[in-house]
């Protein structure tokens, strides 16, 4: 199939590629709606459709509507645009060939790779103005680094054409996606069971009911629920202002994982006498060190710093006083673990290296790996 | 079958109007879950009509309230729960007591707001309230009855029913015969599992404009007289809503329902319209406990108040 005979293929395609988790029935519910006649007649309506069926927070609307903007520019003119609209209502009524898949869910937990053709098709397409191919911003974003030479050789963009408000959704970009974090953050857990009496205790039935000779009542126990707790403590400011992006994403999925307490703290450079609860970070916000760790003996602290990697040179009073905070943290008895969002090969020489090698802290880069090794050492688990 | 969202029962009988108003991008999401036969799941601020929805929807296809299902989910909610549950203490206490009924199953199970849905013959409508509120494993537990449509009571597979009960209707297996409307609502206090997800339609209702605004509180509240209520009035209330809004960084900001809350109360007591003109402090607007849930956002307003009438 080219892309000429399916337009929404293509759509499709491009938001497996942004990780959106799309099967093969998301894409047979859009033809079947279409052949309904949703999403037919317009623009808008067409965007919509996808949308509600597609996309499931206004953050994924909002890219899907991006990503929609690349492949049918506003731009198009009226004969473009009903020719592409003749074409997505073809393709719906052609829906029989790939029928067969309809139960196989096999291909539908992991997206995969871009399907090859589609990328093909890009490279011969003429570039449109307005028309940015998704893919040239990715190598300029890729934190770690993956980024293989075909995406780098790809043509440059008319950069002129690029309409001043336009806005740049790095989102799907990020280092970690929100999926995975959530993902990730499932593992923090620590099960107790506390709270109400919901559940069946079936052993301490019969002790009860062999004691009183029949059975009267069951007993009930609570059930097992999550009691992680997690301590946050972000480095704001200076060479931290690049990041925050990606450090409030993870903070965000952080309070929506399903943990028992999740508190955040800001701090510049290095925590010396306060943490502060916003990120204003302004003398109102200010808490001194010990009252904010007071109650979280036995939990997860998760730093989310560059130690000085971003800055490139070494600072040995940073070293020391980052030091002296982390033995701080441990005495609290708390399980520390460090993000960095700058990439572990450049942190050879910098501040970042001496702390880890001095304070013994299990420092990694701020990618999935690195995060599923943090969750491990926020439960206080070695690796 | 189709939703319109202009709040008419399907006969159009203007005096039986259903106050609640769906954008034109609402209507179209309803109708395109109504048709695929996807669940929709709706999110937005609290207090901005998302548990509302499905009533109205109920009300514009025509469905009567006993197939009108809801069920509220809490926290301790387990997905079995919602399809059926059997009463089994009860039956071992009845096998104890010599009774003859705990013989068979079926006097023991009863049917939860799904099981009922998909039981029911007749079209119907589910909602499923606040599904962020449960178990991070219990939207997955619900994955085959929203995708087939149907439920299995695991223990009457195998049984042989009476006569009587098969004349009752009892079956291990129930197979939807009119899909029923499923709508799922979310705060978004956790998120939820993407095998879940990918099954739902989504909409986000977001705060509604100034002019809906006005539309929504005059469909809601009526005065003294059942009349609609003094037009300056509604729109004053209206406007120092919003301006509340405006402040941002609230944790509750007052919404749609608060709003009516407040007109309400304005209204029982008279209150004159003028009352509620121009930029008030918080303090000297009449009946302000209505609008604000945390103390916290109390003292912010007041705070910027404050300093405005210091000017």
């Amino acid at each position: 199939m080219t892309d000429e005979s399916s337009p929404l293929l293509e759509a499709f395609y491009k938001l497996r590629e942004r990780q959106f988790p799309l099967g093969v029935q998301e894409y047979l519910n859009a033809l079947r709606a279409i052949s309904r006649g949703f999403g037919v007649g317009s623009r808008e309506r067409l965007v919509f459709m996808c949308q509600t069926l597609w996309a499931k927070s206004p953050d994924e609307q909002r890219q899907f509507a991006e990503i929609f903007e690349l492949i049918l520019p506003p731009s198009l003119s009226e004969k473009e645009l009903s020719e592409y609209l003749n074409a997505v209502e073809k393709e719906s009524s052609q829906p029989e060939e790939i029928k067969g898949s309809d139960q196989h869910r096999a291909l539908d937990s992991t997206p995969t790779r871009p399907i090859e053709s589609g990328k093909e098709s890009e490279d011969q397409r003429q570039p449109e103005p307005g028309d940015v191919p998704s893919i040239w911003i990715r190598p300029r974003l890729n934190f770690t680094s993956q980024s293989s030479p075909t995406e780098i050789d790809l043509p440059a963009p008319p950069v002129r054409d690029w309409p001043i408000n336009h806005h740049m959704d790095f989102i799907g970009q990020l280092p970690i996606t929100r999926r995975n974090m959530k993902v990730s953050w499932r593992y923090l857990r620590l099960m107790r069971r506390i709270g109400q009496r919901v559940e069946l205790d079936i052993p301490g039935t019969i002790e009860q009911t062999y004691k009183q000779g029949v059975m009267l009542e069951p007993v009930l126990m609570p059930r097992r629920t999550n009691q992680a707790q997690l301590l946050i403590l972000t480095d704001e400011g200076g060479s931290m202002v690049p990041f925050r992006q990606t450090t409030q994403a993870l903070l965000q999925s952080a309070a929506q994982g399903r943990l028992r307490r999740v508190t955040s703290y800001f701090f510049h450079d290095v925590p010396l006498l306060y943490l502060f609860n916003n990120p204003l970070m302004s003398q109102k916000h200010a808490e001194e060190i010990d009252n904010a760790l007071g109650d979280f003996s036995g939990a997860g602290v998760l730093i989310l710093s560059d130690g000085g990697a971003a800055r490139g040179n070494l600072d040995e009073n940073r070293v020391n006083q980052t030091a002296n905070f982390l033995k701080k943290l441990r005495e609290s008895r708390l399980n520390v673990a460090w993000l960095n969002p700058v990439p572990a090969e450049r942190w050879t020489g910098t501040t970042a290296e001496r702390i880890r090698e001095e304070c013994n802290v299990r420092m990694r880069s701020y990618d999935r790996d690195g995060l599923d090794a943090a969750v491990n050492a926020l439960r206080g688990r070695e690796r | 079958m189709r939703y319109r969202g202009d709040g008419l029962p399907p006969d159009g009988d203007k005096n039986r109007v259903f106050p609640y108003f769906a954008d034109g991008g609402l209507r179209d999401a309803v109708n395109m879950a109504i048709e695929l036969g996807n669940p929709l799941l709706v999110k937005g601020p609290p207090g901005c009509g998302k548990t509302k929805l499905a009533e109205s929807i109920a009300h514009e296809l025509g469905v009567p309230e006993e197939n009108f299902f809801k069920w509220h989910i809490k926290s301790t909610s387990r997905a079995r729960d919602g399809i059926y549950t059997i009463d089994l203490v009860r039956r071992l206490q009845d096998a104890q007591m010599g009774e003859r009924r705990a013989q068979t199953l079926t006097p023991y199970i009863r049917f939860g707001a799904l099981g009922q849905a998909l039981r029911s013959g007749a079209q119907s409508v589910l909602l499923i309230d606040e599904i962020d509120k449960a178990d991070i494993d219990f939207p997955n537990d619900l994955l085959r009855e929203l995708d087939e449509k149907k439920f299995t009571i695991e223990e009457l597979v195998g049984v042989v029913l009476t006569e009587d009960e098969i004349k009752a209707g009892w079956q291990s297996t129930y197979d939807a015969q009119n899909r029923p409307v499923i709508i799922i609502t979310s705060n978004d206090e956790k998120e939820l599992p993407d095998a879940f997800l990918r099954r739902c339609f989504f909409y986000y209702i977001d705060f509604p404009k100034k002019e809906r605004l006005l539309e929504i509180v005059t469909a809601n509240v009526l005065d003294k007289d059942k009349m609609s209520p003094d037009s300056k009035m509604v729109e004053h209330a209206v406007t120092q809503i919003l301006r509340f809004r405006e402040i941002g960084d609230l944790r509750k900001a007052p919404a749609t329902s608060e709003l009516i809350d407040w007109v309400r109360i304005l209204l029982h007591w008279e209150v004159a319209a003028g009352k509620l003109a121009g930029d008030k402090r918080l303090i000297d607007l009449p009946y302000w406990q209505a609008l604000f849930k945390y103390e916290r956002d109390l003292s912010r307003v007041r705070e910027l108040h404050g300093e405005k009438s210091k000017q």
